[in-house]
């Protein structure tokens, strides 16, 4: 029989700096999971990619044991990226930060695709506009 | 320090915004845990439904700055996409290296181990512990290739000595030689890989007289030792760097036993296969043979048979499989 999942934990959290601080103490205590363990892995998978911020998604098992995947860097991460802008807008709806061009969503899109659950490219191109506009970034033609 | 946690609980689309909105606040990094759903007894289980967003503000002079800055960011998000009110609790600073230990459960294997940390005290008795500090590498015990290696490892030693497992069928004709040599005291056993010497403390608890375990990494003999120490069976293990070439070429005490496991990749089984890794095997004697993917069995089956040996048991857990095969 295939061992269960018990959680999926994802850490968004900077390359190279995991440390048993919150977020990550919290989130895997809580689960029975060897922090330092985790730490030591995730800096040493990681160590040549510092200042980015690289997603791990954790599978935690019922019987405590656990296995993790890195993954792309946020959206939210690569459209500051591409507008060139250092943070997100705190009024999204008003103050717009900065502009992205369609081609630069759809490189996102077809970065993140195997991250996102969407169907198609169509789809995560989406997605993306939305977070963009979350972040009160334009997206241009 | 104290912390405020901060969470919400969005659907999947909306994650990545909130996610962003509480990185802006929370340097360390933020975290996002989801359900999982199971569709039948068998299903492994798959992520679905909301997925929960939460960050951690240090508890500070600015925390209430934060705070509001962080609930007027949400309420402009909210403009955009409906967003519930976040749910504040306090955190009180703790050793987050230690705290993990109090959730931590033993891991049972067959029906006589029992794999628990150096710090915990066993909570069965009746089960033979091994105490290795649990991580997420091979041979901490919490792996299935590790899992499934002992589980036909015990077999064994269950047919070699079948008063020790209660209910135990009186074994096939492998069981005649193995209980002759329990008797006379000798099972070795060769570890070949032996990572953190999980497989030989193993053996060693269930019965083996000596074992020796070999590793192309020095850190794992180094770990080896340790682990063996900390089980009380230092003297009986037998260490060095070194693989099958080297235990073949008289570099270490003994180069055959009648109990050989390797818990290393398939492409390296059938690898070693072909460096004569059959001919550590004592005449009757048996192969453990684990950390196999279930698509890469077959080969390793022929690389064995190839070798005159014969396939006598099979155990799996989800994707790995385990083989027992005899001389």
């Amino acid at each position: 029989m295939a061992k269960k999942f018990k959680a999926i934990v994802r850490l968004q959290i900077e390359a190279g700096k995991a440390n048993p601080a919150p977020p990550i103490g919290p989130a895997l205590a809580g689960h029975g999971i060897n922090i330092m363990a985790f730490c030591k892995e995730y800096n040493a998978r990681t160590s040549n990619r510092a200042g980015e911020v690289l997603p791990a998604e954790i599978t935690v098992y019922t019987d405590g044991s656990f296995t993790f995947v890195l993954k792309t860097p946020p959206a939210a991460v690569l459209l500051r990226k591409a507008a060139k802008v250092e943070k997100g807008s705190g009024v999204p709806n008003k103050d717009k930060v900065g502009k992205v061009t369609r081609q630069q969503v759809k490189e996102i899109a077809e970065l993140k695709m195997k991250d996102l659950n969407a169907i198609d490219l169509e789809g995560a191109m989406l997605q993306i506009e939305g977070t963009a506009r979350s972040m009160g970034i334009t997206v241009t033609d | 320090m104290n912390w405020l946690e901060v969470s919400l609980t969005v659907d999947g689309e909306l994650a990545e915004a909130v996610a962003d909105v509480f990185a802006r606040f929370a340097p360390n990094g933020v975290m996002t845990e989801q359900g999982i759903k199971f569709t039948d007894e068998e299903d492994a289980g798959t992520p679905t439904g909301p997925i929960t967003v939460r960050a951690y503000l240090e508890v500070n002079d600015q925390l209430e700055d934060t705070r509001q800055k962080l609930e007027e960011s949400l309420y402009y998000l909210g403009m955009i996409q409906p967003v519930p009110t976040p749910i504040y609790k306090q955190i009180a600073n703790q050793n987050w290296m230690e705290a993990w230990k109090q959730h931590y459960k033993p891991i049972l294997i067959g029906q006589r181990l029992l794999i628990l940390p150096a710090w915990m005290e066993s909570p069965d008795p009746k089960r033979i512990p091994i105490k290795i500090d649990p991580g997420m590498a091979f041979g901490t015990g919490t792996h299935p290739t590790t899992q499934l290696c002992l589980e036909l490892m015990e077999k064994y030693f269950d047919e070699c000595h079948p008063e020790q497992s209660e209910g135990s069928q009186m074994p096939s004709r492998d069981s005649s030689l193995a209980n002759k040599r329990l008797a006379q005291n000798d099972i070795k056993v060769i570890d070949v890989g032996c990572g953190s010497g999980i497989l030989s403390i193993g053996a060693l608890k269930l019965g083996a007289t000596r074992a020796l375990g070999v590793d192309i990494d020095a850190e794992s003999i180094v770990n080896s030792r340790e682990n063996a120490d900390t089980n009380g069976v230092g003297e009986e293990f037998l260490l060095g760097v070194g693989s099958v070439q080297e235990i073949l070429a008289g570099k270490f005490v003994f180069s055959k036993a009648p109990l050989v496991v390797a818990n290393i990749l398939a492409p390296v089984i059938i690898r070693l296969f072909e460096a004569g890794m059959a001919d550590l095997i004592e005449d009757g004697g048996t192969i453990i043979l684990s950390g196999i993917l279930q698509e890469q069995g077959e080969k390793v089956i022929e690389a064995a048979q190839a070798k005159g040996l014969k396939l006598i048991g099979k155990r799996q857990t989800g994707d790995w499989v385990a083989f027992s095969i005899s001389r």
